[in-house]
């Protein structure tokens, strides 16, 4: 039973296809969020503008290490 | 309210999601909740979603009640579909350890969930339920519920946030600015995405069909003349979109489990 098992673990999904699409709205929420905060604060009205960004570059970063080839975490 | 409406017999209303408000079928009056005019009564989405768990429930004990050797029609059709959600969506997402204990409930949400989706294609009712968004949220808020348990009870509180918000293999601020993004679209976003894409499907589908049933209803009587051919053209087109729609109806029941399966998966798993 255990020749199954290690198969399963190879090929068992990282991750839900709709994985990309959560990262991205939860990136753009959490650091746009960030960013309009301090913008309130400070003043400004660019901190939501490079909060999304961040977001987004984050999602992003974080979709690729996901779905990377687990060579160095084995 | 625009310069033509004199030029046509009478404007066309294109179908809203005020077509999805149904009137109560017992009961009447609103009261306010939330800012809105709820309807105070049992509505027909109400009755479809207790008709779809009697009828799931009354299908498999009959399939199941007999258990011979060798199975009747009923038997034989109850067990392939057991064990096409059993192989299919518990042992080969969420591995042939622990899938065993989730297989009930993933064999009565995917057929609860076809079954309601095929409602919209059913003549006589003709509605998805689960075009009601709040149908959705509730069985999500279920998802939610069950795969952060299960992470909990196995890797206890604080050892299932860690497994849920901190990246393995990254460090240094980078990791500080990626654990609140793991958190949110692990624990709180999650949730939301998997009911708005089995809403979103069905809403939009049975949008989409009553927009072809009476646009062409439209052009042919209301228009006339050679406009009658497009009138035809959008029927058959009706036709068309509505077998597409019995796929996607499948389809979305799939993957709605599909996705329950993996967040169980995800929760049990050891480390990313």
């Amino acid at each position: 039973m255990s020749k199954p098992d290690d198969e399963l673990t190879q090929d068992s999904p990282r991750g839900d296809p709709w994985l990309a699409f959560g990262y991205l709205v939860a990136g753009v929420l959490l650091y746009g969020g960030v960013g309009w905060l301090l913008d309130r604060w400070w003043g400004t009205s660019f901190m939501i503008v490079i909060g999304i960004l961040l977001g987004v570059a984050l999602a992003l970063y974080q979709t690729f290490a996901r779905f990377r080839a687990p060579t160095e975490s084995r | 309210m625009s310069l033509v409406t004199g030029l046509v017999q009478a404007e066309f209303e294109p179908p809203s999601p005020a077509d999805f408000d149904l009137p109560a079928v017992f009961g009447s009056g609103t009261f306010d909740f939330l800012g809105q005019a709820q309807v105070a009564g049992v509505t027909k989405p109400m009755i479809q979603i207790v008709l779809a768990a009697v009828f799931v429930f009354a299908l498999f004990y009959l399939a199941s009640r007999k258990r011979a050797m060798v199975p009747g029609k009923l038997q034989f059709a109850g067990e392939e579909a057991y064990g096409f959600v059993r192989n299919s969506l518990g042992r080969d997402i969420i591995g042939s350890h622990d899938f065993q204990r989730f297989v009930p409930y993933l064999f009565a949400l995917f057929f609860f969930v076809l079954i309601n989706n095929l409602m919209a294609t059913i003549p006589v009712i003709q509605f998805p339920t689960f075009s009601r968004s709040g149908m959705v949220y509730s069985l999500a808020l279920m998802s939610w519920v069950i795969y952060n348990a299960v992470g909990i009870q196995k890797h206890g509180f604080l050892g299932y946030l860690k497994l849920q918000s901190v990246p393995a293999g990254v460090g240094g601020v980078i990791l500080l600015l990626l654990v609140p993004l793991e958190f949110m679209s692990n624990i709180i976003v999650r949730p939301v995405t998997l009911a708005l894409r089995l809403f979103a499907n069905m809403f939009a589908g049975h949008l989409l069909l009553i927009l072809f049933a009476l646009g062409g209803e439209y052009l042919v009587k209301e228009m006339g003349g050679a406009y009658i051919g497009v009138g035809v053209l959008a029927w058959v087109l009706f036709i068309l979109v509505a077998m597409l729609e019995i796929l996607i109806q499948f389809l979305q029941a799939y993957v709605f489990v599909l996705l329950n399966a993996m967040y169980i998966q995800g929760a049990l798993a050891d480390e990313h």
